[in-house]
């Protein structure tokens, strides 16, 4: 006689009323969204940290600056954002350098002038999804809360028509509204803690790119004297 | 010379993060169905099982294997209500429901033992001499009336157990989860009848008295919302230890 209900996740998915039902496809859509960008932005990241370590390596052994230019220029899809940066500037210097009549403070000026276009280019194809993961982890705990006060009210409405509220009755209702939110925070919380890292990390090679734009255009002021 | 490189460049790892993306969802989801137990086997600390269980009758309690008392037993089929009510000779019978006429005392013999009648009276819709196809067809309107009672049956037998099971004190020297069972005989008002009968010891005499004086206190046990369900006897399952 003992009112004994299967709770499998499976059954409380199932028996979830309409709108549960939709929050959680949406839940999990968002949250195989926001992993596939966890995955690409660790790739990507990693990726680039690899490439400018392997650059600044080259260039600071000492390397003659117009072979480093050939090689990014041939090797151009598969050199990293400091390359970039340095393959923008070094193309400005050999153009501006070639007309005599302008002075050393205006070539320089130019060339971090296309070394800072570059770098921006670089730093939001860096930063690019970022802010979908900061929304997912800001947002979907919200969409799961939603989700499990309409299945509690559900729960409740059905509660207020039985005879004898007893809390067998109410409780695989409000269990399934709650998977709601468990699928809302397992959505958010991986998203928050990437794009934390990430952005970190975003931030840490941008100041690298950016003192590597100073030193290097030091080092073509010197050459122009 | 304009050309931008970002934009020809592939984005890194595109197949294998979708992959990678896919594998973790498949991974929480097999953890979701197979590795949380959503629902513990535990018993519950206070079960109430209705010893006259109209529902389960047929599949409960095994039919009697002597011959029916009635010479002619009537085919079953208006029996709406799940009780047979058309009996030919009133049998000594236990339950004073309200739609039973209020008869002379000598209707109940004795009330202390109504078990085995209740017993004769629930193995009789389960006569083997009624033939499969009417029998199953009687299961049939059985499960569809009774699906209500069931519930209603079911409400009541959780009130009754967590009104005992907030009067139980537990002795301070008791452990392990022991099971006692109980059975009582109650009033249709839901007083106690006689003094709780215990049916199976937990071991331990303090615990026993201390679930008998829970049920005591307990008098008068809460009424069922529809009468149709009471039921005279009733058998108590106990694990007061259960946390």
């Amino acid at each position: 006689m003992n009112v004994t209900q299967d709770l499998s996740i499976v059954e409380l998915v199932a028996n979830a009323s309409f709108v549960v039902k939709l929050v959680l496809t949406l839940l999990a859509a968002v949250s195989m969204m926001s992993w596939y960008y966890i995955f690409r932005k660790w790739f990507a990241i990693r990726d680039a940290r690899a490439k400018t370590d392997k650059f600044e390596r080259d260039f600071w052994s000492g390397g003659n600056l117009d072979t480093l230019y050939q090689s990014a220029v041939n090797d151009r899809h598969h050199t990293g954002a400091l390359e970039h940066i340095f393959e923008a500037g070094y193309r400005e210097f050999t153009k501006l350098r070639g007309q005599r009549t302008l002075d050393p403070a205006t070539v320089i000026a130019g060339v971090r002038r296309a070394m800072r276009a570059t770098y921006q280019r670089e730093i939001d194809d860096l930063e690019a999804h970022l802010s979908f993961l900061a929304s997912v982890g800001s947002v979907s705990p919200y969409v799961g809360l939603f989700g499990t006060v309409w299945g509690i009210m559900h729960s409740f409405r059905g509660l207020a028509s039985m005879v004898s509220a007893t809390l067998a009755a109410v409780a695989p209702g409000i269990a399934e509204a709650l998977v709601a939110t468990a699928i809302g925070l397992f959505a958010a919380i991986p998203a928050v803690v990437a794009y934390n890292r990430y952005a970190h990390d975003a931030d840490r090679l941008a100041v690298r790119f950016e003192s590597f734009m100073e030193e290097f255009s030091n080092i073509l002021q010197r050459q122009l004297k | 010379m304009n050309e931008r490189p970002a934009q020809t460049r592939e984005a890194p790892g595109r197949r294998i993060s979708i992959a990678l993306a896919i594998a973790v969802h498949v991974g929480l989801a097999i953890f979701l169905i197979y590795g949380v137990h959503w629902q513990s086997e535990r018993p519950e600390a206070v079960a109430v099982d209705l010893v006259q269980s109209v529902p389960a009758t047929p599949t409960a309690e095994p039919p009697s294997p002597t011959p029916p008392p009635t010479p002619a037993p009537q085919p079953p089929k208006p029996v709406v209500e799940p009780k047979p009510e058309p009996r030919p000779a009133p049998p000594p019978k236990p339950d004073i429901a309200v739609k039973e006429k209020p008869k002379p005392p000598k209707e109940e013999p004795k009330p202390f033992n109504p078990l085995e009648a209740m017993k004769n009276e629930a193995a009789k819709p389960t006569q083997p001499s009624v033939s499969a196809a009417v029998d199953k067809e009687l299961a049939q309107r059985r499960s569809d009336a009774s699906a209500a009672h069931d519930t209603a049956a079911a409400a009541w037998s959780d009130r009754i157990a967590s009104k005992i099971k907030h009067n139980i004190i537990r002795p301070a020297n008791a452990a392990g989860n022991p099971e006692a069972i109980y059975e009582i005989t109650l009033l249709p008002d839901g007083s106690l009848v006689g003094a709780p009968r215990l049916k199976q010891s937990t071991g331990n005499a303090a615990l026993d008295s201390a679930i008998e004086r829970a049920i005591r206190k307990s008098d008068p046990l809460p009424k069922p919302e529809d009468p149709s369900v009471f039921q005279r006897i009733l058998r108590l399952k106990f694990r007061p230890l259960e946390e």
